[in-house]
């Protein structure tokens, strides 16, 4: 472990000790040296991601932040696109981000109806070169207007990321040739970072998220990426029917190749499966027809380089399937107070805090984008 | 000695669990005859009726998540209720395509008359078929006609359906749902305020 590599670290000085100190520290040392040999923390180095130049892109730094144990913090960020060549679009090609360990997830939406989420409501902050103002949702959950899904339902989704290992904080995404992400400079982007600190998704070294959104290079033509954000509505895993599968499908508006995929649930999720769908069957596509499959809630695949073309007229089909375990942080009472149906069986129900509901969110990219991007509830 | 206080150990155990609620009434009807199925819509307030009129309004909801969503039940009997599997999709009658589809597991509460049927403030056990906004749409999802069809399975493997046509509908004063509904609707279109829940047509010539 590289101590000076730690955030927040001491430095090490070293020190003359008298006799008795000398078998005391010996003694803390055999001590500490058990309690790393039986405990070993993960080793962790800080990132560090290169500040982009306006002729590269720009770069979005989330200010780094704690979370407190136990606790969930969801935030919304407010920024514009920055205007990088005289009013043109801003054509992106390559998505870069450095997430701290502990993330549940770090999603970039275009900002659209305002409803009870509003740029203005919040405070004033930088995320990086740019003025911003965040939107504090703390781990309030039940109030706080950044965790209600309702108020950026018809925000089109931009970019996401679930990945935040401690040895490889990185997710470098670069867009097949001459596909780019087109903004307008201007155009309100929303930032939402959320962050767990339980004993099953530890944010040991703080919080922080850095973007960096690399401009298009080539001057001949492009097609623009769409995206496609799909949610599964009233979900419910219960005790007494502990394992359940929901399943949804998606449209898109055109003829597409599908890009990138990663399926998102919490803590009861087994398995996220997307298949290719013909938008004619009502039952599940073939196993040929499968391009994504996630075992893991806490660190899912962003599968990259697909190349799925579905047929025409025809979308994504999703399964979420779920086995219920107890909540590890709070108590099925807990479980049992937020269940809406109040049916007493520790029964978790959509909601965005990891420990007490559950979600069943698809991220997918596409290309080309032709009128569109694409949610379905 | 040992028979004693394995039931002694499982009868504190059950208590610990705190299950002393009354059994669930799980077997509705009789098992050895078909499933016989029944649907009701519910307008996500205290309203639920039976659908069995073709071509019968069924209001679009705003749901928790966004969007507008049909809420569908399953009135059943002849089943295990407690182990269902309903598979609702709207299909548009003018291209044979699927609109969308929404599986899910369903427990189904016993009745007074002998069948079973969701409870109506449960949302989780009625389909939530999300409906609009649907940017493959090549007409209006609202106010025109679409083929709702439902099938009731459980775990040993026996199913019933049910089909029929109706006109999903929004409240007249309900500005987003109008907007996202319409044919052509784009993901944060800002929605004008004149739109009125119009009335249903011929399928448009191909």
């Amino acid at each position: 472990m590289d101590l000076q590599h730690h955030a927040g670290r001491a430095p090490l000085v070293p020190v003359l000790l008298s006799d008795s100190s000398m078998r005391l520290a010996c003694s803390l040392t055999v001590a500490l040296a058990f309690v790393a040999c039986s405990d070993p923390p993960e080793p962790f180095h800080p990132w560090e991601l290169e500040v982009l130049t306006p002729s590269q892109g720009f770069s979005l730094r989330v200010p780094a932040f704690e979370v407190p144990a136990g606790h969930e913090s969801q935030n919304c960020y407010f920024v514009r696109v920055p205007d990088l060549y005289a009013g043109a679009d801003v054509l992106i090609d390559q998505v870069k981000t450095a997430i701290n360990p502990g993330s549940h997830h770090m999603n970039v939406f275009r900002v659209k109806t305002l409803v009870d989420l509003r740029p203005e409501d919040g405070v004033p902050i930088k995320l990086g070169d740019y003025d911003a103002t965040v939107i504090e949702g703390a781990d309030d959950y039940q109030h706080n207007p950044c965790w209600q899904s309702s108020n950026w339902a018809d925000w089109p989704l931009v970019a996401n990321s679930q990945h935040s290992d401690p040895n490889d904080p990185f997710t470098d995404w670069k867009l097949p040739a001459n596909v780019v992400i087109r903004f307008q400079p201007g155009e309100m982007l929303m930032v939402q970072t959320h962050y767990v600190n339980t004993s099953d998704q530890p944010t040991e070294y703080g919080a922080k998220v850095g973007i960096n959104l690399y401009q298009h290079q080539g001057t001949g033509p492009t097609q623009d990426m769409g995206t496609l954000f799909a949610t599964q509505q009233s979900i419910r895993i219960c005790q007494h029917r502990p394992s359940v599968t929901y399943s949804g499908t998606c449209k898109f508006p055109n003829p597409v190749t599908i890009i990138a995929a990663n399926g998102h649930f919490h803590k009861r999720g087994r398995q996220f499966d997307m298949f290719a769908w013909d938008g004619v069957s009502e039952q599940q596509p073939p196993e040929a027809a499968r391009f994504y499959t996630s075992q893991t809630w806490d660190d899912p695949p962003m599968t990259r380089d697909l190349a799925v073309t579905p047929p025409d007229r025809g979308g994504v089909w999703w399964n979420c399937n779920y086995e219920w375990t107890p909540p590890t942080e709070v108590t099925c009472d807990d479980v049992n107070a937020k269940d809406p149906d109040q049916a007493g069986d520790c029964c978790y129900t959509f909601g965005g805090n990891t420990d007490i509901g559950e979600h069943c969110n698809v991220f997918l990219y596409y290309y080309p984008r032709v009128d569109s991007d694409v949610f379905c509830n | 000695m040992r028979a004693l206080t394995f039931l002694a150990v499982t009868a504190l155990a059950a208590g610990c669990g705190g299950d002393d609620a009354p059994p669930i009434e799980c077997t509705i009807g009789d098992p050895t005859q078909p499933i016989e199925l029944e649907l009701l819509t519910h307008d996500g307030g205290q309203t639920i009726a039976g659908l069995q009129t073709p071509m019968t309004a069924v209001p679009l909801v705003f749901p928790d998540q966004g969007g507008e969503v049909l809420l569908i039940g399953a009135r059943a009997r002849n089943l295990d209720a407690c182990a269902a599997t309903m598979t609702t999709s709207l299909r548009d009658p003018c291209t044979d395509e699927v609109v969308t589809v929404d599986v899910r597991p369903v427990h189904l509460d016993a009745t007074a008359d002998g069948w079973a049927e969701p409870r109506p403030d449960a949302r989780s056990q009625w389909a939530n078929l999300a409906v609009c906004p649907n940017a493959a749409a090549t007409r209006d999802l609202q106010g025109q006609g679409y083929l709702l069809r439902v099938v009731l399975a459980t775990d040993d493997g026996r199913s019933a359906e049910a089909s029929i046509p109706i006109v999903p509908t929004c409240a007249a004063d309900d500005i987003t749902c109008l907007c996202q509904c319409q044919a052509g609707y784009n993901l944060g279109d800002e929605c004008p305020a004149d739109l009125v829940p119009g009335t249903p047509t011929a399928c448009p010539a191909t």
